[in-house]
C-alpha cells in the first residue's frame, strides 16, 4: 500500500496517521497513508496539517464553513466520530484517522 | 470505470451536451442532425446538472457543474471537447465568509450579456446567484439577491431550494430574470443590485385557496424567453403554464388544450418567438407522461393553442419524465429540438418537432440537455 510520509523533524517519529481511500487519493498523489510528524491535539488541528501537505483534500472533505461534509465519515481508530464534536475531538498519541465516504451518500434524482 | 470515448466537431456541427445523474456526455453531429457520435462518460458517478459551451471571443470551452453528494460541487472546464477537464484544487463556487451558508449543488450556468464576453452566471442551491466577470477565473456571490428580505421565507421544493434558471436580457444588460424553487421569479433592472418578485398571476397550488396567489413563494419549474422578444416569457409552474408579455410584470394562463399543466421542461424555438415546447407530466404525485404517451406539445401562436408532436415518439408504455433542463433547442433552420428522460433516453428532432428519432438509450437518468452549433 503506498504511503506518504511528511519528513520527520528532528528525529521525532510519526504520531498521527491518516488513511486516505478511493477518490481522495487523486489529491494525495496516490498515497493511501499519510503520516504527520507532528502530534496535533484535535482532529481539526490534524486536518489543518493534512491540508498543508495535500491542499486539494480540504474542499472535498470540508464545506466552505469548515464543517465535515454530510456524507463523509471520519473514524478515529475504529470509532466513527460523532459529527457534533468532530473537529474538537481530542487525539491520543499514535492514532489513526480514516476518512471515508458514508454509506448514506449516493445521488438522488431531483 | 467504463471506457471513455471522445468526439470531434468542425464549424457548423451541432453538439449536444447531456448531463446525467452519473456523468456527462457530449454528442456531435453534422448539420443534418441524423447521425450522432457519443463521447463520454465524463465525470463518471457525478451528477451533472449544468453544462455550457462558451464560444465567445474565439473560445471553445465546455463548462460542467460537477456535483457529488460525498465531495461537494465545483465547476470544471475543457478546452478540447471533453478530452481533458480541469479539477481545481480549491473549489471555485463558495459562499463567502459571513453568509453562514455552504454550497449544496450547482444547478445552472449561462453566459452573460453579449457586450460582456467574459461574464458568466451560476445558479446554486441553496438559492443564490454567482457571477464571474473574468471568464470564470473567479466568482462572486450576487449579494443583492442574497440579501433579499424574501430569502428567509423561500422553501425547498422536491428538488431542494435551488436557483435553477438565469435569463440575462439580450437587449438590456441591467436586466435579468431568475427563477427559484420555491421562491418564484425575480427580476433585476439595475445589474443585480436590487431584485423584485415577478409572480403576479402565478398560482401556488400547494397553498390554501385564499393564499394561492402570493407575492412570492411559487414553485416555478422553468422560465424561458426569446432572444428577439425578451419581454415575452413562458413559465412552466408546479401546476400552471403561463406567458408574460411585459417582462414578467404579469402572467396569464396559457394551458389551452394540454393534457396537464404540470411539468418541468420548457423551451422556445430560436427561430420563432411565437413557438414554444413543453413536455407535460400527469401530476405532482405521478410525474410521468400522461396516458403513458411521450408527447411534446408545441405552440406556434404564443400559447393560444398547443399541438401534440408524436411522430417517432413511443405512444404506449412510455412512463417518462423530462426534468427542468432536459429540453433544449439549437438555432439552425429548422430548429433542432432535443430532450432526455429520467429513464436515460435521448430524443431529437431536426425539423422543429415534426418528427423525432431516438438518439441514445440506456444513459443514466438525464437531468440536463444543452445544444451548441460550433462556430
Amino acid at each position: 500500500m503506498p504511503e506518504g510520509t511528511l519528513p520527520s523533524q528532528g528525529g521525532v517519529s510519526a504520531l498521527t496517521t491518516f488513511n486516505i481511500a478511493g477518490f481522495l487519493t487523486d489529491f494525495t498523489g496516490g498515497q493511501t497513508v499519510v503520516r504527520l510528524s507532528k502530534s496535533p491535539k484535535t482532529v481539526g488541528e490534524a486536518f489543518s496539517e493534512l491540508w498543508q501537505i495535500y491542499p486539494g483534500l480540504r474542499d472535498r472533505v470540508l464545506t466552505e464553513r469548515g464543517q465535515v461534509r454530510l456524507h463523509v465519515n471520519v473514524f478515529l481508530e475504529s470509532e466513527n466520530i460523532k459529527r457534533k464534536d468532530l473537529l474538537e475531538t481530542v487525539l491520543p498519541d499514535d492514532c489513526e484517522i480514516t476518512i471515508l465516504p458514508a454509506v448514506s451518500g449516493g445521488d438522488e434524482i431531483r | 470505470m467504463p471506457e471513455t470515448t471522445h468526439v470531434d466537431a468542425k464549424p457548423g456541427d451541432v453538439l449536444l451536451l447531456v448531463g446525467t445523474m452519473k456523468g456527462a456526455f457530449v454528442l456531435s453531429s453534422d448539420k443534418n442532425r441524423k447521425e450522432w457520435t457519443v463521447g463520454g462518460p465524463y465525470f463518471p458517478g457525478r451528477a451533472i446538472y449544468a453544462l455550457l459551451h462558451d464560444q465567445r471571443q474565439g473560445r471553445n470551452r465546455l463548462w460542467a457543474a460537477v456535483n457529488s453528494s460525498f465531495w461537494g460541487s465545483y465547476l470544471s472546464t475543457s478546452e478540447n471537447l471533453g478530452r481533458n477537464w480541469t479539477e481545481p484544487e480549491a473549489y471555485n463556487i463558495k459562499f463567502p465568509e459571513g453568509t453562514e451558508t455552504s454550497l449544496k449543488q450547482i444547478w445552472q450556468l449561462v453566459t452573460g450579456h453579449e457586450d460582456e464576453p467574459n461574464s458568466l452566471f451560476c445558479g446554486v442551491e441553496p438559492a443564490a446567484l454567482f457571477r464571474s466577470d473574468d471568464a470564470g477565473e473567479s466568482w462572486a456571490l450576487v449579494q443583492g439577491l442574497y440579501d433579499h428580505p424574501h430569502r428567509p421565507q423561500w422553501q425547498p421544493g422536491g428538488g431542494g431550494l435551488c436557483l435553477h434558471t438565469i435569463l440575462p436580457d439580450p437587449e438590456n444588460k441591467q436586466r435579468m430574470h431568475i427563477a427559484i424553487s420555491t421562491g418564484g421569479v425575480y427580476r433585476t433592472d439595475d445589474g443585480g443590485e436590487t431584485w423584485n418578485s415577478r409572480n403576479v398571476g402565478v398560482r401556488a397550488q400547494f397553498l390554501p385557496p385564499e393564499h394561492r396567489y402570493p407575492e412570492f413563494g411559487q414553485c416555478v419549474h422553468k422560465i424561458v424567453s426569446h432572444p428577439s422578444k425578451p419581454e415575452r416569457l413562458f413559465l412552466q409552474n408546479h401546476w400552471g403554464l403561463y406567458k408574460s408579455e411585459d417582462s414578467g410584470d404579469s402572467w396569464t394562463d396559457i394551458a389551452n388544450g394540454v393534457p396537464s399543466d404540470f411539468g418541468f421542461a420548457l423551451e422556445v424555438d430560436p427561430n420563432n418567438a411565437d413557438s414554444a415546447y413543453i413536455i407535460p407530466l400527469e401530476s405532482d404525485e405521478f410525474r410521468c407522461t400522461p396516458e403513458a404517451k411521450l408527447r411534446v406539445y408545441r405552440t406556434r401562436n404564443a400559447g393560444e393553442s398547443w399541438e401534440p408532436l408524436t411522430d417517432g415518439l413511443p405512444q404506449e408504455n412510455a412512463f417518462e419524465t423530462v426534468l427542468r433542463d432536459g429540453l433544449s433547442a439549437d438555432d439552425l433552420r429548422p430548429a433542432g429540438i432535443y430532450f432526455g428522460t429520467r429513464n436515460g433516453k435521448l430524443f431529437g428532432s431536426s425539423d422543429a418537432g415534426e418528427s423525432w428519432q431516438a438518439i441514445a438509450q440506456g444513459l443514466p437518468p438525464v437531468v440536463c440537455v444543452k445544444t451548441s452549433v460550433v462556430h
